[in-house]
């Protein structure tokens, strides 16, 4: 019986009375062998998941996939051998091809809600930031993430900033749009209205943003509503104008 | 002995299963952590990870009767944060930003804070123990994996298509490798102290 096979005979009650003592004086008097062991419980303790810590996990993972914007559950299977990922790439690349042929997409099909929403929600990026003091620290940061959109962390940074700068109506906007993408539809509808009833440049791109606030709710009616709110004149109305007929297919 | 804090109620609504009460510590708490993390070349998803798992740490933590003694906010702050730091460092960023150590760190109990520092050790052995586990061949980390996700090594067996008998020998002898391989690591005095 090797080492291994023992200190697991031992741990799961296998051993008669005789081996059981010789294994603890063997513990004692080998150093080595002492070591083996701790290692072996050591390996044991971390790596073991009970049946009440899986359970949690899968009860956590809905939650987390509620409050967490992530495409997958949370830890839930590792990805671990080039094989899976192999047939993963082999998978997903089949799945596009059978996209491709069944839903013909160069045949523009009526595109879905979140279709449209998605082609449209775009936002420009914010412009960077070339003065280097130190009350634009926060400015900068808060471009880069929005930039990279990473909304849920500009939004921190943006909500502060807009107390600071209330007549940035580029940044209302952009704390807007922080919102929306990150599901808080009241908030962001409050601030597009907030810019819609000020004069800017901001005044009817804010109103576009809040018909796709209402676009992503699936509220088509509000959103076509507001929409047409855009005058001729406005810089985004041939774009909006367009979305406003795709809707109106429906 | 430090008071309780009133905050210790989600501690017992992870050992009691109130999922309405823990889905208001995520409501209440998981922005923060995914800002930390976003801030620090991190991803949403990361964040997710980092955040359940402090949970499921936290929870290990209440089995053994741990009480909070501070606000969660703050404690969950500091477990995600060492557990991202954690990773981060081994991905060897460098520019890190904890901008709310400071006002937590002021609200950590100090039992709380010891408690985060065996957190984080544990979380070093583990790294440390997955890290030698991917240097096994693929069936002993299949098997191994199997084994401490709670299936049982008959159910191994028929899965991998072979008999008990051989899942059994070849748990011990991957076993016995794995440990090998961690022995050979500088670092492996960490599982046993």
């Amino acid at each position: 019986m090797n080492d291994i096979e023992q200190i697991e005979k031992y741990l799961g009650g296998e051993l008669s009375q005789n081996e059981m003592q010789a294994f603890d004086v063997r513990l004692q008097n080998d150093k080595a062998f002492a070591e083996v062991f701790a290692l072996y419980k050591s390996v044991e303790t971390e790596m073991l998941e009970t049946e009440d810590e899986r359970e949690l996990r899968n009860r956590l993972s809905g939650i987390t996939q509620k409050h967490f914007d992530v495409a997958e559950p949370a830890k839930i299977v590792k990805l671990k051998t080039n094989r899976t990922r192999w047939l993963l790439y082999a998978t997903a690349a089949a799945a596009s091809i059978i996209i491709l042929l069944f839903l013909k997409p160069w045949q523009q099909k009526a595109l879905s809600n979140e279709q449209l929403y998605a082609q449209y929600a775009v936002p420009d990026e914010l412009p960077a930031v070339v003065r280097g003091t130190n009350d634009d620290s926060l400015l900068i940061k808060a471009t880069n993430l929005y930039n990279q959109i990473k909304y849920p962390a500009a939004l921190f940074l943006l909500d502060s900033l807009v107390k600071q700068r209330p007549t940035e109506a580029q940044l209302q906007l952009a704390l807007g749009i922080c919102f929306l993408k990150t599901g808080k539809y009241d908030s962001a509808i409050n601030r597009f209205d907030s810019l819609a009833v000020r004069e800017s440049v901001y005044k009817y791109i804010a109103l576009e943003w809040k018909g796709l606030a209402y676009l992503k709710q699936n509220k088509i009616a509000d959103c076509i509503a507001v929409l047409k709110l855009i005058p001729a004149d406005a810089v985004n109305y041939k774009k909006v104008n367009e979305l406003i007929r795709m809707l109106s297919k429906k | 002995m430090p008071a309780i804090h009133p905050d210790n109620k989600y501690i017992t609504a992870l050992l009691q299963n109130d999922t309405a009460l823990l889905d208001e510590l995520y409501s209440n708490y998981s922005s923060k952590i995914k800002y930390m993390v976003l801030q620090n070349n991190g991803t949403e998803a990361d964040a997710a990870d980092v955040f359940q798992e402090a949970i499921v740490d936290i929870y290990k933590k209440a089995k053994a009767g741990f009480t909070l003694t501070c606000p969660i906010e703050a404690f969950l702050y500091l477990i995600c944060r060492n557990r991202w730091m954690n990773r981060i460092t081994r991905k060897k960023y460098t520019n890190v930003t904890f901008a709310d150590d400071e006002g937590y760190s002021n609200l950590v109990s100090e039992d709380s804070f010891a408690e985060a520092e065996q957190i984080l050790v544990s979380q070093n052995r583990k790294n440390l123990i997955e890290t030698k586990l991917a240097e096994l061949g693929e069936s002993c980390r299949q098997l191994l994996q199997y084994n401490w996700g709670g299936k049982k090594l008959e159910e191994i067996a028929e899965l991998m298509k072979t008999s008990y008998a051989y899942i059994r020998k070849k748990k011990g002898d991957c076993i016995g490798k794995l440990i090998e391989l961690i022995k050979s690591s500088p670092d492996y005095k960490l599982l046993i102290n």
